[in-house]
């Protein structure tokens, strides 16, 4: 072998370590999995200068216990707060705050305090770290919590030993009910940054021990700060507006007996009617399959005009529901979450073109917009019995 | 100095050796006593000197004590030596008797006349009785072999659920019995070396001409020519010598204990090499598929054979990478861990003082003990070996904190893969790249994993069993030998011989062709 043979092979050898980029070897042990991070104004925060104040949910392995071990008398978890105006800095903080250092990938869940994201901008601010940090994932989901958040992280849930875990799970069963949107991943948040449309981030409130998962909070896209909120009633109307979720159900009175009925799917397209600068007109209509799950009355629901009628007052009782948040998000929030500067933008470029710096700030057309709903009910099925009692 | 004279003397010795009368003689006095003289009148060493008949002509029959079927040579060429030469006409001239010994008296299949004594002594100690004739320097060569061997049983170290219970035993002949009684074919050859400079083995090349590949028969030839030892106590000796690359982990060449698989593996157009003395035969040429093979793939319909193979392919995986992936994944990307199993996993690590290599590395070596143990001690003991591996390993080590749970699970499945791949030799040589990829994981993580499992895959790809690749049909490709290779087709798809083995009659399976 030679000299020069050696110092070949040496090379290689070298370029293993050399182009391998960055490694660290820590063990499992070791890592602080931060599973929840909220994120609140700080208390001493002033009006000109925007403090925040985070709280890390470590895990404590050891408190989780395994199955054989049954129930610990530790607890799993552990919360710490550090505030500051860099988040970057106040995780660094942390690092000296525990004896093992904060580990983000495994990330569950941000939430937000309305109150910070009412401030305008900082809420965008405050979520470059999680975009733009390679630890981080993109498949964090986002949460707004009113009032402050931190106390979320506090909570003792029944059958989980991580109170993020909880949460994410109550959020996860989100489809069976009508009056909540979908988590949204702070991927998704990354988009809706982007561009400038206004949208929504699903929002919790807190009360004592329980948590409620309802609502939305409403994001101007121009300002990136919460507007407001819709409740549950609102978000319902928003989500057979906008068609981007299916399940929930609907309520609806027939002759003095309340019957309820499972939405399956909705499906709901948007046409410009008109569009001249002085009345921009818009249709929706909302197509919705839709089961009989409850009823409270007697009676056989298999006759033909009974099954009319019933999907003639489920459609007033959806055109209502979406006339409402309509009415809400023109007149009190100024803000098109409903979707309508898309359509204009990909069916109409040249007119969203003129009317795009006035949409839904400065000249505000949207708010002068008029949208008309329609909804089509279609009951496919009486349930698995058509007559319970008589 | 001294270890001058000592090879001094040896080396005398071996002329004097060489020295030796090597020629028969004429008379019969002088033949037995250079037969005595070379062998030094060992007790085991039969001498029977008689006349023939009632005539002048004396011979003598001798014999090695133990290695012949004395009731064959009493009744079958002593008996009718001594009786019945009287009732026959014997020609005049030495020459003649002996010919008429050969032709009539001796009612023996196996008769050769041979003028050379070193046959002749060759023959006697493989088994062969000689008979002498006064006044002639010939001898006849009776084959009438009879020792005590081991009878046919079923093969030990691999067994099969369905399949021929027969294995290989010591006996060369009882194995080439086995082959052609499964490939009943006059193309069918042995061709017989004799392998040690000393033991002078028997070595058998079984091939079927026309079907195997003229280069392959002869580089398979040129190389057990080769072989120049002292003695080939088993066939891992003539393996070790004929194959490609000693530096390889890899096993070049098959062994086995079925004949089954010999002949399926000569039908395929492969070469068979049988020595005397061990029931492991070598199957020539090896390619990475065949290791994953069992002749259950075969046995059982296509679609079970399908899916254990694809099960052994798994198995393969999980005996090299698990206890890297462990190591790299706890020490280097918790990242990639599902978030439940990360905290449990670190749940279990809690206290372990160790880091996850270290672990890893004790929890293998302890692996590797026990099944050495395991396989070196009797049955019986075996037993206690495993109750206490067990204890030791499963309760004792988690509960002293040494280890952790989950790497008592990932050594136990590694264990259990490692154990699946039907091949020994392939799945030793498994377990010891293991360690290289645990030692590559614990310095780099998975990109360590990825450098060692790329190292050896240009190992592979550069290595050849007698000159085939050993990657193929992978890599060169043949994409219709892939029938048979992680899937295994239905036997009326796979109608060819395997490509890479470039047969001269390739087709394996004739439906209604002529």
């Amino acid at each position: 072998m030679t000299v020069r043979r050696c110092f070949r092979i040496l090379l290689y050898l070298s370029m293993i370590f050399v182009l391998s980029g960055c490694w660290d070897r820590v063990e499992i042990e070791d890592r602080g999995f931060v599973v929840g991070i909220t994120i609140d104004l700080a208390e001493n925060s002033g009006p000109d200068e925007n403090k925040v104040a985070i709280t890390n949910q470590f895990v404590v392995p050891s408190g989780l216990g395994g199955p054989s071990q049954g129930g610990s008398e530790k607890q799993a978890f552990a919360n710490l707060t550090a505030s500051g105006k860099s988040l970057f800095a106040i995780e660094r903080e942390m690092a000296t705050l525990v004896s093992r250092a904060p580990f983000l990938p495994h990330l569950q869940l941000i939430a937000v305090s309305s109150e910070l994201a009412q401030k305008e901008n900082l809420f965008s601010d405050v979520m470059d770290l999680f975009i733009r940090d390679h630890e981080m994932r993109r498949e964090v989901d986002v949460v707004i919590v009113d009032g402050e958040a931190k106390p979320i992280l506090d909570i003792r849930p029944e059958n989980e030993q991580l109170p993020v875990m909880h949460i994410q799970s109550i959020m996860e069963n989100s489809f069976k009910n009508a009056g909540v949107i979908q988590p949204l991943k702070i991927g998704e948040l990354h988009e809706h940054l982007l561009n400038n449309r206004s949208y929504v981030i699903p929002r919790m409130i807190q009360n004592g021990n329980t948590l409620n998962y309802s609502g939305i909070g409403v994001f101007h896209g121009d300002s990136n700060q919460m507007v407001g909120t819709l409740n549950q009633e609102e978000t319902r109307g928003y989500i057979l507006i906008t068609g981007e979720q299916n399940g929930g159900n609907v309520k609806v009175e027939t002759d003095d007996e309340p019957i309820t009925l499972e939405i399956m799917s909705i499906n709901s397209s948007m046409k410009i009617t008109d569009k001249t600068k002085a009345n921009i007109g818009v249709t929706v209509n909302t197509e919705v399959e839709a089961l009989i799950a409850e009823t409270f009355g007697s009676g056989n629901m298999t006759t033909k005009g009974k099954m009319k009628e019933l999907e003639g007052k489920a459609e007033a009782k959806m055109e209502r529901l979406m006339n409402q948040t309509i009415h809400k998000v023109q007149e009190e929030l100024n803000a098109d979450i409903l979707g309508v500067n898309r359509v204009l933008n990909q069916y109409h470029y040249d007119f969203w073109q003129e009317i795009e710096k006035d949409w839904d700030h400065g000249r505000n057309y949207f708010r002068d917009a008029s949208i008309d709903v329609s909804a089509n009910v279609n009951v496919q099925s009486s349930g698995a019995a058509d007559q319970t009692k008589n | 100095m001294r270890f001058g004279s000592f090879f001094k003397n040896r080396q005398k010795n071996d002329e004097q050796k060489q020295e030796h009368p090597a020629e028969l003689k004429k008379s019969l006095d002088q033949n037995l006593a250079v037969l005595k003289q070379l062998m030094e009148e060992p007790n085991d060493l039969v001498i029977r000197a008689f006349s023939l008949g009632q005539t002048n002509y004396r011979c003598a029959i001798v014999y090695i004590d133990g290695l012949v079927d004395k009731q064959q040579i009493n009744s079958n060429v002593l008996k009718n030596l001594q009786l019945f030469a009287e009732k026959t006409d014997l020609p005049n001239g030495a020459d003649s008797v002996l010919h008429e010994m050969e032709k009539e008296l001796i009612s023996v299949g196996d008769v050769i006349k041979a003028d050379n004594l070193d046959e002749a002594i060759n023959d006697l100690l493989y088994g062969s009785t000689l008979v002498y004739l006064d006044g002639i320097d010939k001898v006849l060569m009776i084959g009438m072999k009879g020792w005590e061997t081991r009878t046919i049983m079923e093969p030990v170290s691999e067994s099969l659920i369905r399949g021929p219970r027969e294995g290989f035993t010591e006996n060369l002949r009882t194995n080439t019995m086995m082959i052609r009684r499964q490939i009943r074919d006059p193309d069918l050859r042995f061709k017989t070396y004799d392998i040690g400079r000393r033991s002078r083995k028997k070595l058998v090349v079984a091939y079927l001409e026309g079907v195997a590949h003229p280069d392959l028969i002869k580089e398979v030839n040129r190389r057990v020519e080769s072989i120049d030892l002292d003695d080939a106590p088993e066939s891992g000796f003539v393996e070790q010598w004929i194959e490609d690359s000693f530096l390889s982990p890899f096993p070049q060449l098959m062994n086995t204990e079925r004949p089954d698989k010999v002949s399926a593996a000569i039908l395929q157009g492969k070469i068979g090499i049988i020595l005397d003395g061990t029931p492991f035969a070598l199957i020539a040429p090896l390619t990475i598929g065949n290791s994953m093979q069992s002749p259950e793939d075969y046995y059982e319909r296509w679609m079970i054979g399908s899916f254990l193979r694809g099960l052994r392919y798994l198995a393969a995986f999980i005996a090299m990478f698990l206890p890297a992936l462990y190591i790299a994944l706890l020490s280097f990307h918790q990242g990639m861990i599902p978030s439940q199993l990360a905290f449990s996993i670190a749940a279990t690590r809690e206290g372990v003082p160790f880091p996850a290599a270290v672990e890893a590395v004790i929890m293998a070596l302890t692996m590797e003990l026990l099944r050495e143990a395991g396989a070196r001690l009797p049955t019986t003991i075996g037993n206690t070996i495993g109750i206490v591996g067990g204890l030791v390993i499963g309760e004792a080590a988690v509960q002293a904190g040494i280890v952790s749970p989950i790497m008592v699970i990932v050594v136990a499945v590694t264990a259990i893969a490692s154990f699946s791949i039907p091949s020994y030799s392939v799945a030793i040589s498994f377990r010891l790249l293991r360690f290289g990829f645990m030692l590559a994981a614990a310095l780099l993580g998975l990109y360590g994993i990825i450098l060692v499992y790329i190292m050896i895959n240009i190992h592979i790809v550069n290595l050849k069993s007698i000159g085939v690749p050993y990657s193929t049909p992978f890599s060169p490709s043949f994409f219709r030998d892939w029938k048979d290779l992680v899937l295994r087709a239905p036997i009326t798809m796979r109608t060819r011989r395997p490509s890479y083995l470039k047969s001269d009659d390739n087709k394996s399976v004739n439906k209604g062709e002529t």
